[in-house]
């Protein structure tokens, strides 16, 4: 149960796999495009913190931070903590589970992202507070690195911070999802019902060029549609500001001026639009409330990287 | 004047003033579309790098044309090899010179000579992002053309990966290696000669992290330090290293001769030559700093300054110095140290450095109209909000914030958090309605004003403003 394939959700435990994992097996069973991939699962998690000697440090953080909060001493206590989990070593059969799946996935790069094993709320998303790496390329140590990394986030200061904040428990399980890489053309985010009350009956789709971090981090001003839920039609768009993209390269990410003629371009065109409003709402049925989506295209087709619900409604 | 934000990077007044004039001077002779013009403002710890906009499509204009012709592309890939080796040679000439002897005429002549090689830099390294793509086009469009003469469609993604993927290394993997071979080794030599072959390898590689003139190169300490962080299986770790290396080439090759193109074989040579002269010319760059560095050690001495300083003159303020013994004060220096903004029109690259003066050149020429009292954005979670602006720079934490101010800044990261959850509001650059300071500020319940577009550049820390979300409107208030 140390690794698992990114499918088949009746039978996996969600303690096994975390919620962006389980809700991607979900997608996966209903027949929804996924980038194929596989879940390093909690067990792994522990049996890494085990085989590094983390683990009983890691419950006595966690007694201390639920006691007396987080004070300067135990926020440097995580820091080390941390460290030593980016640093540490991997138990062998690991490695070797690992490699297997890797080499049956036959992918050329990679996405490495978090998914915890967090009660699942609908007022706290934990939205950025894990690492996930992109563009890794199809190297075991590369890869056996990022999975490493991604959980050593769990102990960034601004994680627990925002745990704790949320009344969350300050540590918990994170299994990694290790995904084909997609080279998104354009990507971007779709609400499946826009956050303010008063336009529920819409869906709101914001993207741009290349990887969707640029849309999900605010560095740029995505391109906005405004879609009727009901009809799909396009009731409103708005030109972004896209001064640069991030696109995935051969060895990560790389950020980059947007090439003259796309900034003043919509990145959508009405038949994509509606494509996505049709996947937004299976999407939702599927999960039966409203969804955050966050999805990329390239040339094959539309793929969804993530769904969570949507936290809560302004004024609400 | 039409601006256009290219990249956010930071830059010290030597390396942009250089990368100015190359793209200027050396551009020009390269493909007639100089950008003449350019715009450093100083945000948080990067930059944002500002060119005309009718230069820079004239420019990608120039390029495309051009290099419609692969061979194009070959000779530029050539140059780039070229232009690299000139540098390293002009840069190792003038190390091994002894500058404490030279007069200020003969340190004037290495300098132009140095700047002389230079100017050809800046070409490489924007052509390289507008041919990158052109090649990329080329290659894939081959690729699904050789693919359907064979019938094997279905492999087009896998092999456009394989034919894009680096199977060279470069210097910062070298290390690596070299670093785990001497780990390897350490068990088979005594102390003094482990210390010695380390003196070697910290010798070879301490330029790696000079990016620009104001880093300091790694020291044998640095280096022995990492070594200590190896796993302690180098010589697995090792020979798994060589062996993914050896089989991504073998990979690349095997593909490529089932493929049997000629054309596709030309076209993927020529990718993976700039995959691997993307990363080798900044690194060419690196070691010609760490290699100059003495020599504008010595210049920046004589001008009665301390070596840390050297990355805050421009190369035409080196020159003027090398030229009529012309000065920059102690005081404008410092000042620079702290924060500046760079202006280049008609030849001439200006740095200016006074918050006050920072401020007159982007409100003169990014248009901010310091005295509007408004700002218009998207409003995310409703209310009105009074309180003082606390400017937030990327990267940083706002532990500074004080209760309820106001949080403006480029854009929210994870690591504000805890400053956002005692903010009174939050006031953005950019971002959409679904972004990470958007999703907060409705599950903490604070109003929010996105996508402001210049909020960090004409509001000030302590300026006393009304936050009102519901009209996605921020007012600066008097007191």
């Amino acid at each position: 149960m140390d690794v698992l394939p990114l499918s088949g959700a009746a039978e996996a435990r969600a303690d096994l796999v975390g919620g962006k994992a389980h809700s991607l097996m979900i997608l996966v069973d209903a027949g929804f495009s996924v980038p194929p991939g596989f879940i390093v699962s909690t067990e792994a998690f522990r049996a890494f913190l085990e085989y590094n000697g983390l683990d009983e440090e890691l419950r006595s953080v966690e007694a201390t931070l639920l006691s007396l909060g987080l004070s300067e001493s135990v926020a440097a206590k995580c820091d080390q903590l941390r460290k030593r989990a980016t640093l540490g070593a991997w138990p062998r059969y690991l490695v070797g589970s690992i490699g297997n799946r890797l080499d049956n996935l036959g992918a050329p790069s990679l996405a490495v992202r978090s998914s915890a094993v967090l009660e699942d709320r609908r007022d706290a998303s934990s939205a950025g507070m894990l690492d996930t790496t992109l563009s890794v390329p199809a190297n075991l140590e590369r890869v056996l690195e990022a999975i490493s990394r991604c959980w050593a986030s769990l102990l960034n200061r601004r994680g627990i911070a925002y745990r704790m904040n949320m009344s969350l428990e300050p540590v918990c399980d994170v299994a990694a999802v290790v995904q084909r890489m997609i080279p998104a053309e354009v990507s971007g985010t779709l609400f499946t019902k826009h956050p303010d009350r008063l336009r529920s009956e819409t869906m709101v789709i914001e993207a741009t060029y290349g990887l969707g971090e640029t849309v999900v981090r605010g560095l740029i001003t995505p391109d906005r549609f405004l879609i009727a839920r009901e009809s799909g039609g396009v009731l409103e768009t708005r030109l972004g500001r896209k001064h640069l993209q991030i696109r995935a390269g051969p060895e990560g990410p790389i950020e980059e001026p947007l090439p003259c003629g796309r900034q003043e371009r919509l990145c959508l065109g009405h038949e994509t639009l509606a494509q996505l409003w049709d996947l937004g709402l299976r999407v939702e049925r599927l999960f039966g409330s409203p969804q955050d989506i966050e999805w990329s295209i390239d040339q094959q087709c539309i793929w969804v990287l993530q769904s969570r619900p949507l936290t809560c409604f302004a004024g609400g | 004047m039409n601006w256009k934000k290219t990249v956010t990077r930071p830059l010290s007044p030597l390396k942009a003033s250089s990368l100015f004039e190359g793209l200027e001077i050396g551009i020009d002779r390269y493909v007639g579309a100089p950008f003449r013009s350019h715009l450093l403002e100083p945000a948080g710890t990067g930059h944002a790098w500002y060119v005309l906009e009718e230069e820079w499509s004239a420019f990608v204009a120039a390029i495309r044309d051009r290099a419609q012709d692969i061979s194009y592309i070959e000779d530029v890939a050539k140059e780039a090899e070229r232009v690299c080796k000139a540098l390293l040679d002009v840069a190792r000439r003038i190390s091994q010179t002894n500058h404490k002897r030279l007069s200020r005429a003969s340190l004037l002549d290495a300098f132009q000579e140095y700047r002389a090689v230079l100017v050809s830099y800046p070409f490489i390294a924007w052509g390289f992002l507008v041919i990158d793509e052109l090649l990329s086009k080329a290659l894939l469009a081959r690729l699904n053309f050789v693919l359907t003469q064979l019938n094997r469609t279905s492999e087009a993604d896998k092999i456009a990966a394989i034919l894009t993927t680096k199977t060279g290394t470069i210097a910062a993997e070298e290390e690596e290696l070299d670093l785990l071979r001497l780990k390897s080794l350490a068990k088979q030599v005594d102390g003094p000669e482990l210390s010695s072959l380390l003196e070697q390898h910290a010798e070879k590689y301490t330029w790696l992290p000079m990016y620009d003139h104001n880093i300091r190169p790694w020291s044998k300490e640095h280096f022995q330090e990492s070594m200590n962080r190896l796993p302690s299986n180098v010589e697995e770790v090792l020979q798994a290293k060589v062996r993914e290396q050896a089989k991504r080439k073998e990979t690349l090759s095997q593909t490529l001769s089932s493929l049997r193109d000629p054309e596709l074989e030309r076209l993927s040579h020529l990718m993976q030559r700039f995959i691997l002269l993307r990363t080798y010319r900044t690194d060419v760059l690196r070691e010609v700093y760490y290699l100059i560095d003495p020599f504008l050690s010595e210049i920046v001495r004589r001008m009665g300054h301390g070596n840390e300083r050297i990355a805050y003159l421009t190369c035409d303020e080196f020159i003027e110095y090398l030229e009529n013994g012309s000065r920059l004060s102690s005081e404008i220096l410092e000042c620079r140290m702290e924060k500046y903004a760079m202006l280049r029109v008609d030849g001439r690259t200006q740095v200016v450095c006074r918050e006050r003066d920072i401020h007159a050149l982007l409100e003169k020429h990014l248009r901010l109209e310091a005295t509007s009292e408004e700002l218009k954005g998207d409003g995310i979670f409703p209310g009105v909000v009074k309180g003082r602006v606390r400017i937030l720079r990327t990267g940083h934490t706002g532990s500074v914030l004080e209760p309820g101010e106001i949080i403006v800044s480029e854009m929210t990261t994870p690591e504000m958090h805890e400053a956002l959850s005692r903010a009174g509001a939050i006031v953005t650059d950019e971002g959409g309605i679904t972004c990470h300071a958007a999703i907060v500020s409705r599950e903490m319940g604070i109003p929010c004003v996105i996508a402001t577009g210049i909020a960090t550049k004409v509001l000030k820390d302590g300026d006393l403003v009304e936050v009102d979300s519901n009209a996605g409107v921020v007012r600066r208030i008097s007191e």
